[in-house]
């Protein structure tokens, strides 16, 4: 029984102090042979020396007893196995496509993303229902109403017909220059357009403001009410009707109100409704949002008040009178109603 | 794509297994030549201890284990070589650790065959628990260091029926390389069947690679520290997104105020769940989610 708690403890031993050997050594071989020296039973059957405490004659694996390759056989091995890791890595090195020249690719699961050159005598959309595919989509009939006429290396994509499930950057698009990477929905079929020889933002989308304002960007569309705010920014006469709920301003494209200026950051505020009211609230502590002259981080906004994003000013008041999409949709159904 | 990816890794243990019996071979010849020049303490005892060994192939399999995503993904050779470094160095720790406790098994008079066992199954749960230590947040943490405690079970036990049967020609070679399969096999095989949902990079250097979503966290930027790593992009933050499993769904969310993600070109402002078709757009990289 002693003699099994020995070995035990010495096979611990064994374990744990092997890995500090090369740093401990000696005192390791102290501490052994104080072990040794304090087991009486083992010292009587043989008087242990320092490699026996540490390598028992129990072979565990016995896998170097008799090697089966030379030295330089196993460095060759070696050298074979980080090579085959290598092509391996390598091989997983992402596919970059050489086409050139506009066209479009499938972007649907399974498809096998074969890239559909653009020529440029396709005039409409229409070619999109002859492309052979794994799955039949689903495509609207009136594709040929679907207009793509060449403008600056690049498309002009014009939807005549309305009722086409055609969606520009996940959004309804009717008239837009299509740039490289955007993402075209057109029924079921969801495509991708690219164009290697024109980058994104190379090309000037016709939608935008004179780039010389600070405003630019789409400016929200939709009836003003009234009731609804008007941001004007001051020296120049330009109204940016706030129709949505939450408005963000700010220099990114995917603010609601894009501001170009050095001294507005991303996404500078947002005004939001609070009830029948408006807020604005500064979104960065290190940036500064003014309304009448004073810094604010949140404050509720009275018609009139000027505010300073930046170096650009506001003026914010709230509109009073319906604007004219109300108006002319009164007056169709006033004629609707004449004709009935 | 899941079963491509399964194939891949055990491949790559397959590699770690040759990999750890070439080191054994040579090791031997350089623990010789060390013998022989009368280096102090060196004898053919040394080498004949199993805890060498044991480290040998915990270098072999914990070098391939660590750097095993890296290489799927395709990713800088300067990171591989340092996730190979760590992994070979805490996989030695870890082989000199088990083998050491099958060695105390058996001279508690324990079957080799049980305290050899014993020791494969430890190796694979150490390894790949190890590994899991850098994705703590993956939330995958226990099955797959089980699977690859199982994985260690199964390559063990070929091994040992091997040596049982005394096999012609090199037995350790086939043993190592079958455990050094198995453990990434029964990980992937894990792996696989919680993956329902993957991200494909559509633009830019990356086109076409694909990010199976596999574990319940994942973080995305350009940052070396990330599961996904986009390089090549403009306006990619360090850590640019976080996207984590929640019932069923997959939700993505910006880190802080100064990463953008748009999921159908709409700002994200906390969090936003993912459809089937739905595209990402961070920075200028360009990325589709779907499910498999």
């Amino acid at each position: 029984m002693f003699s099994q708690t020995d070995r035990c403890l010495r096979a611990c031993a064994n374990s744990v102090g092997l890995f500090f050997l090369g740093v401990l050594n000696s005192t390791s071989l102290l501490a052994a042979e104080a072990l040794a020296a304090g087991d009486v039973l083992k010292k009587e059957i043989s008087p242990p020396s320092f490699a026996d405490f540490l390598f028992p004659e129990t072979y565990f694996l016995k896998i170097a007893e008799n090697p089966l390759l030379n030295l330089v056989e196993a460095l060759l091995v070696f050298v074979v196995v980080l090579l085959v890791i290598y092509v391996l890595w390598y091989l997983r090195k992402p596919k970059l496509s050489a086409s050139s020249g506009p066209g479009f690719k499938l972007l649907n699961l399974n498809e096998q993303c074969p890239f559909i050159p653009l020529k440029a005598e396709v005039q409409t959309l229409e070619f999109l229902a002859k492309i052979q595919t794994s799955k039949k989509y689903r495509l609207s009939a009136n594709l040929n109403r679907v207009i793509l006429t060449p403008h600056q290396n690049t498309f002009l994509l014009e939807d005549k017909n309305y009722k086409n499930a055609l969606l520009i950057n996940r959004r309804r698009s009717h008239r837009t220059i299509l740039c490289d990477n955007d993402v075209l929905d057109v029924g079921e079929m969801i495509l991708l357009y690219c164009n290697n020889d024109v980058p994104d933002g190379k090309i000037q989308h016709q939608t935008r403001v004179d780039l010389q304002l600070p405003i630019t960007g789409v400016i929200p569309k939709g009836p003003v009410k009234k009731g609804t705010p008007i941001l004007t920014i001051a020296g120049i006469q330009q109204e940016i009707p706030l129709v949505r709920n939450l408005n963000t301003l700010g220099t990114s494209s995917s603010n609601d109100v894009i501001v170009v200026s050095n001294e507005v950051s991303l996404r500078h505020a947002k005004i939001y409704r609070v009830g029948q009211s408006w807020k604005i609230q500064n979104l960065l502590t290190h940036e500064t949002t003014l309304v009448n002259g004073r810094r604010i981080e949140q404050r509720f906004l009275q018609d009139g008040d000027e505010i300073a994003i930046g170096d650009i000013f506001f003026k914010f008041r709230i509109s009073k009178a319906q604007m004219k999409q109300v108006r002319k949709l009164k007056t169709t159904t006033v004629k609707n109603s004449v004709k009935t | 794509m899941k079963s491509m990816r399964t194939l891949y890794y055990s491949m790559l243990g397959l590699l770690g297994g040759l990999f750890s019996w070439a080191l054994i071979q040579s090791g031997f010849h350089v623990f010789d030549a060390l013998s022989t020049t009368g280096f102090v303490g060196m004898d053919t005892a040394w080498l004949n201890n199993f805890i060498y060994e044991g480290a040998l192939i915990g270098l072999g399999l914990g070098m391939i284990l660590q750097a095993r995503a890296s290489l799927w993904y395709h990713h800088d050779l300067v990171l591989i070589l340092s996730k190979m470094f760590f992994g070979a160095l805490t996989g030695t720790i870890i082989g000199l650790f088990c083998f050491g406790f099958g060695h105390v098994l058996q001279t508690w008079q324990l079957s080799p065959i049980l305290s050899r066992l014993t020791s494969w199954i430890l190796l694979g749960l150490f390894i790949v628990g190890t590994t899991e230590l850098f994705h703590y947040h993956s939330g995958l943490l226990w099955p797959r260091i089980i699977s690859g405690g199982i994985g260690g079970v199964i390559g063990g036990g070929i091994f040992e029926l091997l040596l049982l049967y005394q096999m012609s020609g090199p037995e350790h070679l086939y043993g190592l390389i079958l455990a050094g399969f198995s453990i990434p096999l029964l990980i992937g095989l894990k792996e696989n069947r919680v993956t329902s949902s993957a991200l494909r990079v559509l633009t830019g250097k990356q086109e076409g690679q694909i990010f199976l979503l596999d574990q319940n966290k994942f973080t995305l930027g350009y940052g070396s520290k990330n599961d996904f790593i986009l390089k090549g992009y403009a306006e990619v933050c360090d850590l640019h997104a976080h996207i984590f499993k929640k019932d069923e769904q997959v939700f993505i969310e910006n880190t802080d105020a100064g990463s953008e993600v748009l999921v159908n070109y709409r700002l994200v402002d906390q969090q936003q769940s993912m459809k089937k078709g739905d595209v990402i757009k961070i920075g200028t990289a360009l990325l589709q989610y779907y499910e498999i």
